[in-house]
């Protein structure tokens, strides 16, 4: 007799099942069982997951879930008299259904209305509830009402669960009088035919005696039985992690969490066999299971998903709207053109492609899509929101005509096929990038607008145990301390290589733990058992799926933890594989840096930037491009492509789309970098894997580097449709398809052999094709990013005053922290002004100084300041006719909240401020701890000074910079202590040169002339802590309205060190000098060379070089190499650890903030690095500079 | 005048004075639980090693040489009595500072010791014999004292009036050190002092050093404190806070975080920048308590002292002419004892809730047979005790249940020489002055736990407490007195067994018939009922058994009667015959109490699988505690016997791989 599990959870119950929906129907074949129900808690989770496993093990995925109800009129409360506490489930904080009032009523989908019953019934409770119980409410609880499960009960089959399922609850509450009226009641709402007397038995004596009440309950009523196993996880060794994930879902430990956990380890996956002998008494509830299971025809297979239909006027279909809007695209990007350059051809071609997509797209019904992803571009124009298709949509002329993306498929050859195809059976994908932050959210709000909350929702993101997050929470399980839990999980995760000695145990041991010990040991084994498992869910940073009618019919939706949001149940993965089509607007950190630019430039010089207008060959951006000194530009400020620019020597915008495409692990690990290269350089001849590609190959010197390119060579070679050709990528990348990966593999190569091309060049371009297997970029993707590339680039190189603001009011982003982007705008010779509370605002802002030079002089200078010693001569002509200094925000203080901060702008707006006892007292929402903070960074010197005002004569004659008018004009008074003053008066010279003096020890003796022979304010920063000591003890309501002035403080001044420190705590940063300029004298006498004066050396010589670790890198292409960044005053500098090297110095290159390395030179083709040999640790500053570690 | 005797590295120092021979070497203590042992002291050899606080065991064995030794409260406390003896052998005017630091009144102390250097001289001799390395400080005043013998290493005078100069150097966290400073130094020295300019007061300097060496651990704190901006909540995170800053987190008072903290931010590290700032301009910014510290800072303090009152002690002992070997004989001479111990606390007014009664021991005998007792089931669930006892340090003895039949009967016992003290403590509920009540518990406790020995010397120490007074509620119920109470208790611990007396408390965990034995109490001293790992807002009523409960639910609404379980305490080996997977023929010998069950099984339900605790240890050295998993599988089974049929609960312990008959059904 067939036993069918009808009564499972996954680990998509989060935290209340321990087994992957792969898992389970993998057991579930091994044993056997012709399908299985999945009944995840409070939705459908795990269904798309599991239908695709068990598509694929050959079994039945059937659908249901356990929901959630709440019956009031079962309350505890009416009960009081005859009430028999379930005091264990009290205690549990987020089980609602073990209170008295909550169970779990398992249901099971017949038929697609019953699926579309359930996740209305599911979103209607989800929605009503917060994401999260307040306290454990139970008003707050996500929880249906009998009522509402009756308006719902149509097409759905009702089981009465286990121990948390109605039955057990109303004879825990009542007895079997209870039990039995709570039977009538689920007979009435779902029908006689569709209730069954659920009956699960785990070897409990308390279930058992539970089980005979059910039974005299289902005879007294009529009612069938069924057996279940209430399965929690796949195998019984699984038991061991649910118990672990009881604990993490109770918040207790596994010594604490007592009769929460598992009795025993049944409830895992039996057999018909061992079900059939449990129930040998009760063989009629197997058969029952299959008789159900026969009933279930529901499958998500058969999911009803319609796009929906965009609204257009009347007369028109949406088809003809969308033809009207494509030809008045195509007129405006391809007529134009077609005009200036007199040539009809390309006009031609592009109306013939766009004719062609066009008709595609209405046979596979698509019009809707392309003009509601319109729709959305249309908005942000109107709003004047940046927006940008990327990825595959680049290659479809109908997008580029329809404004959604920039790049011209007809005049780079783009592949179409890549974006969307007949045979591919899938919807198309657009991407569109947009501004992150608010700019965005308005789009995404806008989205919900005009769909409705039921019409759009945002796909969701399940975030799953990896590293450090299973560590800590398995750590908390098992009852370790704060201490050693963050301890152990800061060992886990680290670099993308892990080469074979990189064990866990070996971290361990290194840590100082030991493996040996049974718990350690345990410890280890849950990390491992619990990688890949969901936690909880999340929201997918941008997509977003749109449904015509109601999208709540076709799956839950549930609130998000971000207010006024909505996502569906599944991540984007689990929607594109249930053929839903969605929209992703991705926020791009890169955009909002653009579009803030745009707007900077606009206000500060009242230039208009257009980005569709710069000239697309500006010479400086090459140069700056060849330089590799793209530090902060979008895709090509990494190390790698840092170290790959100067060899590929970019002169026009194809060389930036190669070069973004090139950077990546598809053409690395398929060995494609150097080949190119070579070939570029001219050093190798340019050959094809076969003739035959060599139209397809010529544009890349044979070399294939774009996904277009792999799948017209699979198209020619083995003669491969265009949808074969996708179909073949998407096996190679898709990684839960090996299989099919293999099948194409098959037909690929059969292919090949049919067109007589065998052997080598078979096997190099069977070789190419799956090095692209899982990363390389399609060329429209490339040539999308290529353009914000390009954009970023000359931004940076004309505008970088603007460019570094918007950068620097953008982060997190990018690939360098904001100290280091500083100190890289410096280099080119922006200023850049301390925090100052009479000037900065929230953001980094710009303002006009009084340029040392006239504008005469600067333009003679050629674009280029002549340094005072000559040595730093690079100054890029950005600064040519620029009076703008770029001021630090007040975001950069760390710890002052937002709302202090835009309170104190507003009062500086109001009045001045005279002194600092007036700030505390006009900005009350200012903190004192925010005040501290302020002054410690030198940000409330200012005004102090401006009742002192002490800049000497002849501190001006040596620092033009500073004002003239006394430190208290416009514009003019930075920090004034030495380093910012030095800052200003050129950040390039060396500290010998403007402080000869200073430079006697390592942070040289900056007390020892008086101040104002030395050309500062007397009131310094520990004068501002002084006062801020006083004025925030006020002396009571009588005195507040009396300021007292700022008088000079007994407190010695900073030192640089310490003021170097105060300014990495406070700000993260220092607009002063680098660190390493403190100790350049005795590096000096160590021979280290600088950063900036490694190019003139040449290959091979043995250098030292030292600086701050900006970036630590062991790519997972690099076979253990670690690539290190030091930065020093001068620039960066490159160095190359060796696997072996990094084995034996593991903490020096983890841990020190400072490295001095020695080692060959290498100088190749421009290419600087050092192949470190040695490498020691140096002792600069205790100041918390940072580094971008572990890419 | 006053002198601070101050011990650096307290927890190395007392581990090393109780292991003399460690002294050269470097040591390291550790504390934690395992795996999670830290090092939390050490010496100085082993700080020259490299050793830091907060380093993890297995880094620390990593190091060669390093001697690694558990934190031991045992060994602080008699370091820290010894300290007070150290003190008290010169002054009778002491007061403990700190578990590491004591302060004695040296005012008058020159008649008898010479001069200060003298004094300081000798105080640094006798601690050295009591296996201490001190800092001694002499000052005028005792804040001075306190600081300089925290601060500078071996002996420290300070003349009058040169406070404020000698104490400048020292870091500023000095003034902050815990009340109960007996870890590790809680001072940074931003400013190390140059102690090569020996001064002495003979010379007018008013300051002397006799070692020209600051403190070792200001030393290390030195280096701590050179990147003292760093170490700043919060941006001193790191990834494994030493034991110092935790130290100071904790044991700091409140507000000292935020004078640290401010103190640094304005660069004031030594006492001297501190002292410096003008006071009227300290008070609007730091309120009192900074002026305060700054009086301390410029080297002012109180000249008052805290005298620690020397406890009071009541103990009586007596020294027996010939070794008495029964109880009866020492039963006459405890009552002796115990009568001249009430009359002396009736008449201070006081009772006693502790009576400590220390046997010395025949160092020419010892019960040869005596084996040491096996853990007894229950033990481990013993949470806690209101009668223990305790072998002295030096006792070797170990006795085992027979003892009490072989102290009463001296033909069995075999005897040789060796030597030792046995020593029993009676805690009792409430204070008391009884001497015959007294009396008859001792009798009883010895009974059940007897020297094994004839005894040499009896010393009794009773531990004063003010007698209870209490008037009962006029409609109280009546309850016993705690005295019958006790000593009915007693009896009964007497005749059962120590763990085996108390109110049985179910355990919070699926595992069966876990239970704890909670002693009693009286109804005013129940605490709130606790479970095994009650957290704050679990402080709730005895949850029931689940099986119980849905058993009894379903009793209660009248659908199935429930049957009643003796349960057997220790369950009884069985022998069973299985088929089919399932128990078929039972045979168990049963013991004295219970009769021989055997028969075939006419019936059997089950198995009743439970298994649980799996995270926990499995080898053989923790079996005999709670901590081992568990996997059984219970079966109720019908066994016919010659009377009928019977119904017993049987269990098949899986991880042992045995049978057992746990219990029978009523």
């Amino acid at each position: 007799m067939p036993y069918i599990e009808l009564h499972a959870n996954s680990a998509f119950s989060f935290l209340d099942g321990a087994s992957l929906p792969e898992a389970l129907a993998g057991v579930c074949a091994e044993r056997g069982l012709p399908a299985m129900a999945l009944l995840d808690r409070d939705g459908v989770y795990g269904s798309p997951r599991f239908h695709h496993a068990a598509k694929k093990t050959g079994i039945r995925a059937l659908i249901g879930s356990e929901v959630t109800i709440r019956d009031r009129q079962n309350s505890p409360q009416r009960h009081r008299g005859t009430e028999i506490t379930n005091s264990k489930s009290q205690r549990t904080s987020v089980s609602p259904c073990l209170c008295g009032e909550f169970f779990r009523l398992p249901l099971l989908v017949a038929n697609r209305a019953g699926y579309q019953n359930l996740c209305r019934l599911v979103t209607r409770m989800k929605l009503r509830a917060p994401k999260i119980p307040i306290d454990s409410r139970p008003e707050t609880i996500a929880a249906a009402t009998l009522d509402e499960v009756t308006d719902y009960a149509n097409g759905l089959i009702c089981l009465t669960g286990g121990d948390e399922g109605p039955l057990a609850a109303a004879l825990a509450r009542g007895g079997m009088d209870e039990a039995r009226l709570v039977a009538e009641q689920l007979v009435r709402i779902f029908g006689r035919e569709n209730v069954y007397v659920e009956l699960q038995r785990h070897f409990d004596r308390a279930e058992e005696m539970r089980n005979r009440a059910l039974i005299e309950i289902a005879r007294s009523l009529g009612l069938p039985l069924v057996a279940t196993n209430g399965v929690r996880h796949a195998t019984a060794a699984d038991r061991e992690l649910a118990d672990v994930l009881t604990c993490i879902r109770t918040h207790n430990t596994l010594e604490t969490a007592g009769r929460l956990l598992a009795r025993n380890s049944e409830r895992h996956i039996k057999s018909a066999a061992e079900m059939q002998q449990m129930f040998a008494d009760l063989p009629e509830a197997i058969a029952a299971t299959e008789e159900i299971a026969s009933r279930l025809e529901f499958t998500l297979a058969d999911l009803g998903y319609e796009f929906p239909r965009y609204p257009v006027p009347d007369g028109e279909t949406m088809m003809s709207f969308l033809r009207k809007r494509v030809d008045e695209g195509m007129r405006e990007r391809y007529s134009t053109r077609a005009r200036v350059t007199g040539s009809s051809h390309l006009w031609t071609r592009a109306k013939r492609q766009i004719e062609r997509e066009l008709a595609l797209i209405e046979k596979l019904g698509l019009e809707g899509y392309f003009l509601i992803v319109w729709d959305i571009v249309q908005f942000c124009r109107r709003e004047g929101i940046l927006a940008q298709g990327r990825g595959s949509a680049a290659n479809s002329a109908v997008c580029y005509s329809l404004g959604i993306t920039a790049v011209d498929p007809i005049g780079m050859d783009l592949l179409f096929e890549r974006f969307l195809s007949e045979q591919r059976g899938e919807w198309p994908d657009i991407d569109l990038d947009l501004p992150s932050g608010d700019r965005r959210e308005r789009v995404i709000q806008h989205v919900y607008e005009r769909y409705g909350k039921l019409g759009a929702a945002m796909t969701a993101n399940v975030i799953t145990y990896r590293g450090r997050l299973a560590a800590r929470e398995m750590g908390k399980a098992l009852g370790f301390d704060a201490e050693t839990t963050g301890r152990l999980s800061a060992m886990v995760g680290s670099f993308e290589y892990q080469d074979p000695n990189d064990t866990l145990e070996r971290h361990f041991h290194e840590a100082g733990y030991d493996l040996r010990h049974p718990r350690m040991r345990k410890f280890f084994e849950l990390c491992l058992a619990v990688q890949d498992l969901p936690r909880h869910l999340g929201q997918h940073s941008g997509g977003m799926v749109i449904c015509q009618g109601q999208l709540d019919s076709v799956v839950p939706l549930e609130p998000a933890s971000m207010p006024g949001r909505v996502v569906v149940q599944w991540d984007k993965d689990d929607c594109a594989d249930m053929g839903i089509v969605k929209v992703d607007l991705l926020g791009l950190g890169m955009m909002a840096v653009l579009q803030d630019s745009i707007g900077i430039i606009r206000d500060s010089y009242g230039d208009q930037v257009d980005l569709a207008q710069i000239p697309p060959d500006d010479p400086a951006v090459y140069d700056a491009l060849c330089k590799a000194d793209t530090v902060g530009m979008f895709q090509i400020e990494s190390r790698a492509q840092m170290s790959c620019l100067p060899r590929l020597r970019p002169k026009r915008f194809y060389d930036i789309v190669v070069q973004v495409a090139i950077i990546r692990p598809g053409p690395i690990v398929g060995n494609m970098v150097n080949p190119f290269i070579q070939r570029r350089l001219g050093r190798e001849p340019v050959t094809y894997p076969h003739p035959s590609l060599e139209p397809v190959l010529e544009r890349t010197l044979g070399v294939p580097l774009f996904q277009e390119q792999l799948l017209r060579m699979a198209m020619i070679t083995a003669g491969f449709s265009g949808g074969e050709a996708e179909e073949l990528r998407r096996a190679f990348g898709f990684k839960r398809a090996e299989a099919r990966m293999s099948d194409v593999e098959k037909k690929l190569r059969a292919g090949m052999t049919h067109n007589g091309i065998c052997g080598e060049s078979q096997e190099a371009i069977i070789h190419a094709i799956t090095s692209f297997a899982l990363y390389g970029f399609p060329e429209s993707h490339a040539a999308s990013f290529a353009l914000l590339a390009y954009a970023s680039a000359w931004l940076k190189t004309h505008h970088l005053a603007a460019f570094t603001a918007a950068m620097l009011n953008n982060q997190p982003m990018g690939f360098y922290h904001p100290a280091t982007l500083v100190k890289d705008a410096q280099r080119h010779g922006l200023r850049v002004l301390p925090i100052d509370v009479l000037k900065s605002d929230w953001l980094c802002t710009l303002e006009r100084i009084h340029s040392p030079r006239s504008h005469e002089d600067t333009k003679q200078d050629d674009g280029k300041w002549q340094m005072a010693n000559g040595k730093n001569s690079f100054v890029p002509s950005c600064l040519r006719g620029e009076d703008f200094a770029m001021r630090l925000g007040l975001r950069y203080v760390r710890g002052l909240r937002e709302e202090s901060a835009q309170a104190l702008v507003a009062a500086r707006r109001m009045r001045p401020f005279a002194s600092i006892d007036e700030i505390v007292r006009r900005v009350p929402e200012l903190r004192s701890t925010e005040l501290t903070t302020l002054a410690e960074i030198g940000a409330l010197n200012s005004v102090a000074s401006g009742q002192w005002p002490v800049v000497s004569q002849a501190s001006q004659e040596c620092h033009p910079e500073l004002d003239r008018r006394g430190g208290r004009a416009e514009g003019s008074l930075p920090d004034p202590e030495p380093p910012h003053i030095a800052e200003l008066a050129n950040p390039f010279i060396p500290a010998e040169t403007w402080a000869p003096k200073r430079a006697t020890s390592q942070f040289g003796n900056s007390n020892s002339a008086s101040p104002r022979l030395r050309g500062e304010s007397t009131f310094h920063r520990r004068d501002a802590l002084w006062q801020i000591a006083r004025s925030t003890r006020r002396s009571g309501p009588l005195l507040d309205e009396y300021d007292e002035p700022d008088t000079a403080s007994p407190l010695a001044r900073m030192t640089a060190e310490e003021r170097l420190v105060a300014d990495f705590h406070g700000t993260g940063l220092t607009v002063g000098s680098h660190p390493m300029r403190y100790r350049r004298a005795a590096l000096d006498a160590q021979g280290v060379v600088r950063a900036g004066d490694l190019e003139r050396l040449p290959n091979g010589r043995r250098v030292r070089t030292a600086g701050c670790v900006i970036c630590r890198q062991r790519p997972g292409t690099a076979r253990g190499f670690v690539f290190l960044s030091l930065e020093d005053e001068t620039g960066i500098a490159n160095a190359i650890v060796t696997p072996d090297l990094f084995d034996r110095n593991r903490f020096l290159l983890v841990h020190e903030k400072f490295l001095l390395v020695e080692g060959p030179l290498q100088n190749l083709d421009g290419v600087i690095s050092v192949k470190v040999e040695r490498l020691e640790s140096l002792n600069v500053t205790a100041a918390e500079t940072s580094s971008h570690d572990f890419h | 005048m006053f002198c601070a005797l101050h011990i650096p590295d307290f927890p190395a120092a007392a581990v090393i004075r109780i292991e003399p021979d460690l002294r050269p070497h470097p040591v390291a203590v550790l504390e934690g639980t395992p795996p999670l042992l830290r090092v939390c002291a050490m010496n100085e050899a082993a700080r020259c090693q490299g050793v830091e606080a907060g380093m993890m065991k297995m880094e620390a064995e990593a190091l060669p040489g390093l001697a690694l030794r558990r934190r031991s409260p045992a060994a602080e406390a008699a370091a820290e009595a010894a300290l007070l003896d150290c003190a008290h052998a010169f002054s009778p005017r002491v007061e403990s500072i700190a578990s590491d630091t004591v302060l004695l009144d040296a005012a008058g102390l020159e008649r008898l010791f010479g001069l200060a250097a003298q004094l300081a001289q000798q105080i640094a001799d006798r601690a050295a014999l009591l296996g201490f390395e001190p800092n001694v400080a002499i000052a005028q005043n005792r804040e001075a004292a306190i600081h300089a013998a925290r601060g500078f290493s071996g002996t420290t005078l300070i003349a009058a009036g040169e406070e404020a100069r000698c104490l400048g150097t020292l870091p500023i966290d000095v003034l902050f050190a815990g009340p109960d400073a007996s870890g590790l130094p809680n001072c940074r020295t931003a400013e190390l002092p140059n102690w090569h300019a020996t001064e002495n007061p003979s010379e007018g300097h008013g300051f002397s050093r006799a070692e020209n060496t600051a403190s070792p651990s200001a030393l290390a704190a030195g280096v701590r404190g050179s990147r003292a901006r760093s170490q700043r909540k919060p941006r001193e995170y790191r990834e494994a806070p030493s034991f110092d800053v935790k130290r100071r987190n904790n044991e700091a008072p409140p507000d000292a975080q935020f004078f640290i903290e401010t103190l640094d931010r304005w660069g004031v590290h030594t006492l001297r920048a501190f002292a410096a700032l003008p006071t009227v301009a300290v008070a609007e910014r730091l309120g009192q308590e900074g002026v305060r510290l700054q009086k301390l800072a410029r080297g002012e303090g109180s000249t008052e002292l805290v005298a620690a009152e020397p406890p009071l002690h009541f103990a009586e002992s007596m020294e027996l002419e010939h070794p008495v070997e029964l109880l009866e004989p020492l039963a006459f001479i405890l009552s002796r004892l115990l009568e001249q111990l009430c009359a002396r606390l009736s008449a201070r007014a006081l009772a006693t809730n502790e009576l400590r009664l220390t046997l010395t021991l025949d160092s020419a005998v010892r019960d040869e047979e005596t084996e040491p007792s096996p853990p007894r089931r229950g033990d481990a669930e013993k949470t806690h005790s209101d009668c223990h006892s305790e072998r002295s340090e030096e006792s070797a003895f170990q006795f085992g249940s027979s003892a009490i039949r072989q102290f009463g009967n001296r033909s069995s016992v075999s005897l040789r020489l060796c030597g030792g003290s046995f020593s029993r403590t009676l805690k009792l509920p409430t204070p008391m002055l009884d001497a015959r009540l007294f009396l008859k518990l001792l009798q009883l406790d010895l009974k059940q736990h007897p020297p094994g020995a004839p005894v040499v010397k009896v010393e009794l120490t009773a531990e004063p407490v003010k007698p209870q007074v209490a008037q009962h509620g006029l409609f109280q119920a009546a309850s016993p007195e705690p005295e019958k109470l006790h000593l009915m208790l007693a009896r009964l611990e007497g005749i059962v067994g120590h763990a085996n007396v108390g109110s049985p408390e179910l355990l919070d965990t699926n595992r069966r018939d876990a239970f704890a034995m909670k002693p009693f109490h009286t109804e005013d001293q129940n605490p709130p009922r606790r479970y095994r790992g009650a957290e704050k807002n679990r402080v709730v009523a005895a949850p029931p058994r689940d099986d119980d409960s849905a058993s009894v639910s379903l009793c209660l609404r009248g659908g199935f009667s429930s049957l009643a379980i003796r349960i057997f305490r220790p369950p009884l080996p069985a022998q069973v015959t299985v088929r089919d997977q399932q128990p078929t023929c039972v045979s168990c010998t049963g013991d004295g109490s219970r009769a021989p069950v055997s028969g075939d099984i006419a019936w059997a339900s089950g198995p009743w699988r439970s298994s649980g605790d799996w995270w926990t240890l499995t080898s053989a050295p923790h079996r005999d505690t709670c901590e081992t998993r568990y996997t059984r599988e219970e079966w109720d089974v019908s066994i016919a016997t010659a009377e009928g049929d019977a119904l017993y609960r049987l269990v098949h312990d899986l991880e042992e791989g045995c049978w057992l008959l746990e219990g029978m059904y009523d």
